[in-house]
């Protein structure tokens, strides 16, 4: 019992020893951006900006977490930044339950959400899709509960009377079932969004939705705790400008799905856009 | 579905109070946590490898046998050649904090409840509660009150991992033999006398079990904790699964596993050895 308390005072000493010399994570220098991970266009924004700000002598720590523990966090002053925030119709719902966030900057502007199949399927639009219930087993595969696809995909299935049930697991479960069933060639109907990799990997396209129940083009925003811009002006700056046109962004992401190491990804791409990275970081 | 008593909304207000009333304390409690997690992760992390490797194989020879040190060795050194030694130290220093607190609160819990039959009637529906509500459940007010991070990774596995503690110490007092603590009073010994000197010793063993499972509920819990960006191996098997990764997923799983058998004989030497 002795030598354990010894053992157990000499840990707490090296424990506060240290906790001075770790810095206040508040230190200007710090920056945490909170990520979804699994939502390939969030994680390839977020590399890139910490790519860039790591290489202008900030520090990034990117905290991976859901999306509305990430908002939660946000709105205690605590994760400094978002850059996955989808607007007008995604996330408005998440949005309001925390009035303290602010809005910095968009990052692009076409951004799409609402039922996916694959391209040999003869259906092109949502309201063909109770004709054909029986090839799609009366399933649609989405995405996490909670999420905000989810819940529109739920409006879409009352508005448009489907005779559909909406499977909800993961993200990444709806895409691997979606790739079975393009190997198997089989129906399938599921929850997608664009930009995403799996666009540029597989051949599939959106179902028209006249009632526009999924909206129309939405942007995806860079959202901030509330005095981010009173604490960090030339990143507010920053992150106003920072902006990918559809090109850079389908590049990107098929170059970070194919990528084993997405920081090592993520800094050569901004190797490569050294102009376009300039135009962001220019202070005027 | 109609609602006829809406329980949630009750303890959503109650939660909502308590991250608008208590967040000095939180905060407080906060950066205290991160502190302690931070700093021994700091030593862990820049402490080279093989010393590490070397005194976690020397408590595992000493504790638990020439067997288990080598397992111990090669597990250790198969980390480290995947590639996941930071991880793992992480995820080391997360379960040390977390295990520790729930130590703190748990062992002096369990004593009052062997002492107290209305402690113990108030205690035992708490424990229940704590090791049947899914565990995913704690993350909502974890966040609330600490945001995401390491110590709202913590508070959840201290909550998760806490009961058998507690549990097992009530259980090793309660099952002193009477007449020990008869004969230790006749000698007019204290009540804290008794407790230092009879109960607890002879409960050790009992007590140092609940410590064991302690230890590995809370890296059960590790992986979960990795959802709201506690990080270490946690985040790794996430992101493994997040990106379709066979390989990843397997690797940081297998590290967990290690970790897990390697923490679990240690700890089980120490209970064989007060026999």
């Amino acid at each position: 019992m002795k030598q354990l308390k010894y053992l157990f005072f000499s840990i707490l000493i090296v424990a506060f020893a240290t906790l001075n010399s770790c810095g206040n994570i508040k230190n200007s220098k710090y920056i945490t951006i909170g990520m979804v991970d699994g939502w390939a266009e969030d994680v390839a924004m977020t590399h890139v900006a910490k790519a860039i700000l790591d290489q202008q002598g900030y520090h990034v720590i990117i905290q991976k977490a859901s999306t509305d523990m990430i908002l939660a966090s946000m709105n205690n002053e605590d994760t400094d930044l978002f850059m996955g925030v989808w607007l007008p119709y995604t996330h408005a719902k998440k949005l309001a339950k925390f009035p303290g966030l602010a809005h910095i900057g968009t990052n692009y502007d076409n951004g799409r959400i609402g039922l996916v199949v694959p391209e040999y399927v003869p259906v092109n639009s949502i309201e063909e899709l109770n004709q054909h219930k029986d090839q799609f087993n009366q399933r649609i595969i989405g995405i996490e509960k909670g999420a905000g696809l989810t819940y529109e995909t739920d409006q879409a299935i009352i508005d448009y009377k489907l005779d559909y049930k909406q499977i909800n697991s993961s993200t990444i479960a709806m895409i691997t079932e979606l790739q079975n069933a393009i190997q198997r060639k089989q129906w399938i109907v599921v929850t997608g969004w664009q930009p995403h990799w799996m666009f540029s990997k597989m051949k599939l396209k959106f179902l028209n939705d006249p009632k526009k129940i999924f909206g129309e083009a939405e942007q995806i925003k860079t959202y901030a705790r509330k005095s981010f811009g009173k604490d960090h002006p030339e990143l507010a700056k920053f992150f106003s400008k920072l902006h990918f046109d559809d090109e850079n962004m389908a590049d990107l992401l098929m170059k970070m799905e194919q990528s084993k190491n997405k920081e090592a990804t993520a800094k050569e791409w901004v190797e490569e856009h050294s102009e376009l990275i300039q135009l962001w970081l220019d202070k005027n | 579905m109609n609602k006829t008593i809406d329980i949630g909304q009750y303890v959503e207000t109650a939660i909502n109070w308590l991250t608008e009333n208590g967040k000095p304390v939180f905060d407080v409690i906060k950066h205290i946590g991160n502190s302690s997690i931070m700093g021994i992760e700091w030593v862990l992390v820049n402490t080279p490898f093989y010393v590490i490797i070397l005194f976690f194989t020397l408590l595992a020879l000493w504790k638990a046998g020439k067997g288990i040190a080598v397992v111990t060795a090669a597990g250790l050194s198969l980390i480290f050649l995947m590639g996941l030694w930071k991880e793992t130290m992480e995820t080391l220093a997360l379960i040390f904090v977390s295990t520790l607190t729930a130590l703190i609160i748990s062992i002096p819990l369990g004593i009052l409840a062997a002492k107290s039959t209305i402690a113990d009637k108030i205690i035992r529906p708490l424990l229940d509660l704590m090791q049947t509500m899914p565990a995913f459940v704690y993350l909502i007010p974890a966040v609330l009150f600490f945001s995401i991070g390491k110590v709202p990774g913590a508070f959840a596995t201290i909550i998760f991992a806490m009961p058998p503690a507690v549990r097992l110490t009530t259980l090793g007092i309660e099952a002193v033999p009477k007449d020990i603590v008869e004969a230790a009073r006749a000698f007019g010994a204290t009540n804290r006398q008794i407790l230092f000197k009879v109960e607890l010793p002879l409960a050790m063993k009992t007590i140092l079990t609940g410590i064991n499972q302690t230890i590995l509920l809370s890296l059960s819990m590790v992986v979960i904790a990795g959802m709201i960006a506690a990080g270490g191996l946690g985040e790794k098997v996430l992101e493994g699964i997040n990106n379709l990764d066979i390989g990843l997923g397997f690797e940081s799983g297998l590290s967990v596993v290690i970790l897990a058998i390697i923490l679990d004989r240690i700890t089980q030497g120490f209970v064989k050895k007060k026999q």
